[in-house]
């Protein structure tokens, strides 16, 4: 009888917990039957740069990157990224054509004549309107990307 | 009395529930992190309330006297018995949901590449499985009482920090200060409560010793241990209470069992424990010396007239289940009650009646009546034999039978079958007491 009441006493907790977390998800999901994405896709941020020519993404987001991953990335592939991470609705919009130049022009990019150590800010000197223009086909890449093709060289002026 | 024990029953429910939710409700408050989808969302939801439930146990098992008295502490470790069940279900239901739900997460159980907090958390997933596996088939494994206890303790404490370590780790949702303040005043709250168990407690026992003043032989393969109070002015109790009880080790070493109390309530200064040999720990009582040092952590339990008025009392007991019994009528004679009182005893053989002589002169000072049931009766028995069944009681329960209180102790067996008898006798079952030692 007591130790029933015991259980009756947990079983009716279990069962609140339960629909409250229920509630809880929903609130949270209301698309429960929505399997079109996965988890971990509708929580993902959005790519804010254009990703054409750009397979490794660890070269800008690898742990020694510019921009690095989340700790939690910890163990996922690189391949994985475009898994879950969707370029921003703006930068698709951009993407009229495939870029397939840039990719294939990847390994051929010229390294960069002089070193980077204090001029982290590409466009500073190399936007349209500045000195040195990069040329038509680089719109929508990043600052920090520049150095993910273009080779850099050191202070000291050794090839990095 | 009744209507505060029910709202401190219901309140320490809400307390329960609301403390379990809490996780859940602080991932509301505040900027709130994307939804991953439902089952997603769902499964660590219950992750969260199994680890919140799993907390709770500390205090459950803390021994509490506000907690467990609306209750009974057997109650108490019942459902701590059975809520941790539940939770664990929850926390492994967790564990299969996330990787079935968004199967691109199986990479981070990769042993080599899986980063520290998912190591953590199959860690702590592999301590639970350990301490839910060690106490549902503790004797099949043929673990000791001692030896699990400390399993138990230590493995229970791994598990919920190994359990904490992977939600921080993760931080999804325990990054905002909701989520994290929260958190963080649960473990506070934890590892408080394990203070009070492992250190608070056992120092307010170790400054109130007690000494072993007799060990005494009784029918039944049982021993009397007088207790007397070193430097204090001993225990105040109910009669049909227990404590637990610490012989010749400090109060710190987690070497403790639960005995009733045999001895008037009107002695607090002079405890008698009447102990079967049954196994383990109890199997060497009787080579307790006399001047060895005892703790005492108690009273508890709900089994008690003083709890439950009535106009008479029945008492049913099997075996070594008459020591509550025997310190209710010994109670009952110090303060004069002459209330009726019907004890009706089953034992296995006529030389396994404990206290047989001490209940026919205490018969002297008290209205009451004791029917022996004997398993095995002599040659030329001529009372009651066999079990305790409904006929049986039908025979011998008084005509204002409604209005009496029932108070069985004995084995799990014979507990079940006396409430089943009567319940067929047609008796409110509110007015049908009973306690459980069977804790683990």
């Amino acid at each position: 009888m007591r130790e029933q009441y015991s259980t009756q006493l947990a079983m009716t907790a279990g069962v609140l917990t339960l629909i409250v977390t229920a509630v809880f998800a929903f609130i949270q999901s209301p698309g429960l039957l929505d399997f079109s994405e996965t988890a971990a896709a509708k929580s993902a941020g959005e790519v804010p740069h254009r990703i054409e020519g750009r397979r490794d993404c660890a070269g800008c987001h690898g742990v020694k990157g510019a921009k690095p991953y989340p700790a939690k990335h910890t163990g996922w592939s690189i391949g994985s990224c475009m898994q879950c991470h969707r370029p921003a609705a703006a930068v698709a919009a951009e993407i009229v054509a495939p870029a397939a130049s840039i990719d294939e022009k990847a390994g051929t990019a010229p390294p960069l004549p002089h070193p980077v150590q204090g001029m982290e800010e590409c466009g500073a000197c190399h936007s349209f309107d500045a000195g040195h223009p990069y040329p038509d086909d680089h719109a929508g890449w990043s600052d920090d990307s520049c150095t993910t093709c273009h080779a850099t060289l050191e202070n000291d002026g050794e090839k990095q | 009395m009744i209507i505060r024990l029910f709202f401190r029953s219901a309140f320490w429910i809400g307390v329960y529930f609301a403390v379990a939710m809490a996780p859940l409700l602080a991932m509301l408050i505040g900027p709130i992190p994307p939804g991953r989808g439902f089952w997603r969302e769902f499964s660590v939801g219950i992750g969260f309330a199994g680890l919140s439930m799993m907390g709770l146990q500390f205090f459950l098992t803390g021994r509490f006297k506000n907690i467990t008295a609306p209750y009974g502490i057997d109650v108490v470790y019942h459902f701590h018995r059975a809520i941790s069940l539940i939770a664990f279900s929850f926390i492994l239901l967790h564990a299969v949901i996330i990787p079935v739900s968004s199967p691109e997460t199986l990479i981070l159980l990769h042993p080599v590449s899986a980063p520290w907090w998912m190591a953590a958390g199959a860690a702590g997933l592999l301590a639970f499985a350990v301490v839910i596996t060690t106490s549902l088939y503790r004797i099949q494994l043929g673990l000791h009482y001692e030896r699990w206890r400390v399993i138990h303790g230590y493995v229970s404490v791994a598990a919920v920090a190994l359990a904490m370590a992977h939600v921080i780790g993760v931080g999804y949702y325990a990054q905002g200060p909701a989520g994290r303040g929260l958190w963080i005043a649960l473990t506070i709250a934890w590892v408080l409560a394990l203070v009070n168990v492992r250190v608070i407690k056992p120092w307010k026992m170790f400054r109130r010793p007690y000494i072993i003043e007799k060990v005494e032989r009784e029918h039944g393969n049982s021993w009397s241990l007088t207790l007397l109070p070193e430097g204090h002015k001993g225990m105040q109790f109910n009669p049909g209470q227990f404590a637990w009880l610490t012989i010749g080790k400090s109060p710190f070493s987690i070497r403790e069992h639960p005995f009733s109390f045999s001895s008037s309530a009107m002695e607090p200064d002079r405890i008698r424990m009447t102990i079967k040999e049954l196994g383990d720990f109890t199997a060497r009582i009787g080579e307790t010396v006399p001047g060895t040092r005892a703790y005492l952590d108690g009273p508890y339990g709900s089994f008690t007239i003083d709890r439950h008025a009535a106009v008479g009392y029945v008492f049913i007991a099997g075996g070594v289940g008459v020591t509550p019994v025997m310190s209710i009528l010994r109670t009952m004679a110090d303060r004069h009650d002459a209330r009726p009182v019907l004890l009706i005893f089953g034992s296995k053989t006529w030389e396994d009646v404990t206290f047989r002589e001490e209940l026919e002169e205490i018969k002297a000072g008290l209205n009451l009546r004791v029917v022996h049931v004997l398993e095995q009766p002599p040659a030329g028995w001529r009372g009651e034999q066999g079990w305790v069944t409904a006929e049986l009681l039908a025979r011998y329960l008084p005509e204002n039978r409604m209005e009496q209180d029932y108070f069985i102790c004995g084995p799990e067996p014979m507990q079940k079958a006396v409430r089943g008898a009567l319940d067929r006798l047609g008796l409110p079952m509110e007015h049908v007491q009973s306690e459980s030692f069977n804790f683990v």
